[in-house]
């Protein structure tokens, strides 16, 4: 990971623990016959003796990526010079990550352009992209084009994607270690899984999740026979809401020899009893079809309060995962109440819609 | 800043353990503040570590940390401090041949795992309740020249956070930046990424 560097202020003057945050604010009291956006200049200089633009690059860095590109693109480069620089950085985009798009279709915002730009910037050093909702058959394309280094790739519920525009990117996609297709109407037949082994290799991580098990009763191992046949280097998979039987879960045992991980949560033509029951016990982690899926991303209701973080790749947003845990911040020159309603505001606003 | 300043903050006091007494390693402030910190803990500060691991160095010496003051510092090892506890809290990884038995058992590592991201959520969001915006970023400048990644990591999301959905002009004046594009620079960005441009909330 990064090594922070402490670059460039060596010897900050001894900082003075001053209370300035009981202040009030009242740029308007003084001299009023200057114009209004002058006054709150003065009022700002005061109230903040050193700004933020001391820290390192890196630092800043860090603390903008964990903003997410969407967030980047729409507020944080516009701040002033040095932070567009720093969006600009094709660091910044190795991993993107495409979220809470839905809530601004409505606007005149475009979220394919976003996504173009924000792969644009990566210069071909992009490792991993999850996008939701919003992808289609040519942005898969223009992403393998240009990023044939990526490693991790997640679409959810993007329902514009085809098969054919699945296959015609893997193609291009030979490092590919995690792949995660989470809600989409994909039919993800034999031929597609079969591209994608023979394609990528390396690929460690497969994920295949639907939302909800609408034909219980529905026998269907072509999948998982697919999986069995073309993916033997898999270490976890997770086949949420799935049609397998044993014999396809017995295909995969078989073929999948270094399985650390195995989700098979709402597969519930599979029965794990006996030796079957036996062999899955060895997969370090394992989860049965009958174990819940209230902390997953699949099935989530209104409420953001799940820890997704375990079934989110690690590279997520953090930010996304502290959701309203963080009923606090640190004191500013603002109200603890404005804070606090605001708050709420945004988190409600990030929360996804399902 | 004088020494009697910080009566409460600084969270030395070396308490009995069992056994051998706790190794401690001195540290100096830039402000000239002394703290006696448990071995353990400084070793969390990767300059720290690398200063003891490289150099043949007494640990009896101490140590100078001309970035760092005294507030900062004190507040970066009650951090280290509780964040090593919660994290003796998860058992050692259990063996890879689990048989059914042990796996059982490795649920109990999960419930104690669960149980130490709880407290973590926990303490994090009491740790910055009181502080200030300077603080923080002292605090931030301090993480990084001590290079302690995980309090480095959880203040820049802390900050992320913070700003996140935010206009233009609320993070300018969160950290006290002021615009420095031209009017015309300005309108320019405005139409280049105008299809970014909605869903923003008020300040």
């Amino acid at each position: 990971m990064q090594k922070f560097k402490f670059r460039d202020n060596p010897n900050p003057k001894v900082p003075q623990k001053k209370v300035w945050k009981k202040k009030e604010p009242t740029p308007s009291s003084s001299s009023s016959t200057s114009s209004k956006k002058q006054t709150k200049k003065v009022w700002r200089k005061k109230e903040i003796p050193r700004n933020w633009l001391d820290l390192p690059r890196d630092v800043t860095e860090s603390i903008l990526q964990r903003l997410g590109s969407v967030e980047i693109l729409k507020t944080a480069e516009k701040v002033c010079t040095l932070w567009r620089n720093i969006c600009k950085e094709p660091s910044m985009w190795r991993d993107i990550n495409m979220i809470n798009l839905y809530y601004w279709e409505g606007g005149s915002s475009d979220p394919l352009k976003m996504c173009h730009n924000a792969v644009d910037r990566s210069c071909g050093q992009l490792r991993a992209i999850n996008i939701e909702y919003v992808a289609n058959d040519e942005l898969l394309n223009y992403i393998a084009q240009s990023s044939s280094q990526l490693r991790r790739l997640r679409l959810f519920d993007c329902y514009e994607i085809t098969d054919e525009g699945l296959i015609e990117m893997v193609e291009k996609l030979p490092l590919l270690e995690e792949l995660d297709i989470t809600i989409s109407t994909l039919s993800l037949s034999e031929e597609t899984i079969e591209a994608v082994g023979r394609h990528c290799p390396h690929l460690k991580s497969f994920k295949w999740n639907h939302e909800e098990y609408r034909f219980p009763h529905i026998q269907c191992d072509e999948e998982a026979v697919a999986i069995a046949k073309n993916m033997p280097e898999l270490r976890h998979l997770q086949l949420v809401g799935n049609r397998l039987t044993n014999d396809g879960l017995q295909a995969i045992l078989d073929n999948c020899p270094h399985l650390e991980s195995l989700d098979l949560r709402k597969c519930f033509n599979v029965t794990l009893s006996g030796d079957l029951g036996r062999r899955c016990a060895r997969i370090k982690n394992l989860q049965l079809p009958n174990d819940s899926t209230n902390d997953s991303v699949f099935i989530v209701e209104t409420s953001g309060n799940g820890s997704f973080e375990e079934d989110l790749p690690f590279w997520m947003l953090d930010a996304d995962d502290l959701s309203d845990d963080y009923e606090y911040y640190y004191d500013s020159d603002i109200s603890y109440d404005d804070y606090f309603s605001k708050y709420n505001e945004d988190w409600e606003y990030i929360v996804r819609p399902f | 800043m004088a020494n009697g300043e910080n009566q409460n903050p600084n969270p030395n006091p070396i308490e009995a353990t069992p056994g051998a007494a706790a190794r401690t390693i001195t540290l100096k402030t830039a402000d000239g503040e002394i703290f006696e910190v448990e071995e353990a803990v400084a070793m969390e500060f990767g300059t720290v570590k690398s200063f003891f691991e490289d150099d043949a160095v007494s640990a009896t010496k101490p140590m100078p940390l001309p970035n760092v003051s005294g507030s900062a510092l004190s507040r970066v090892i009650t951090y280290c401090r509780r964040s090593l506890e919660i994290r003796s809290m998860i058992p050692p990884a259990t063996s890879e041949d689990a048989t059914a038995a042990e796996a059982v058992q490795g649920e109990g590592d999960l419930e104690a795992e669960k149980a130490a991201k709880q407290e973590r959520k926990e303490f994090e969001a009491e740790f910055l309740k009181d502080e200030s915006n300077e603080d923080v970023k002292e605090l931030i400048l301090a993480a990084n020249y001590l290079n302690i990644k995980e309090l480095l990591d959880f203040l820049c999301r802390s900050v992320a956070l913070r700003i996140q959905n935010k206009s233009v002009e609320y993070a300018r004046k969160f950290f006290g930046i002021e615009g420095d594009y031209t009017p015309e620079e300005e309108a320019q960005i405005r139409q280049e990424y105008a299809w970014a441009f909605e869903g923003v909330d008020e300040d």
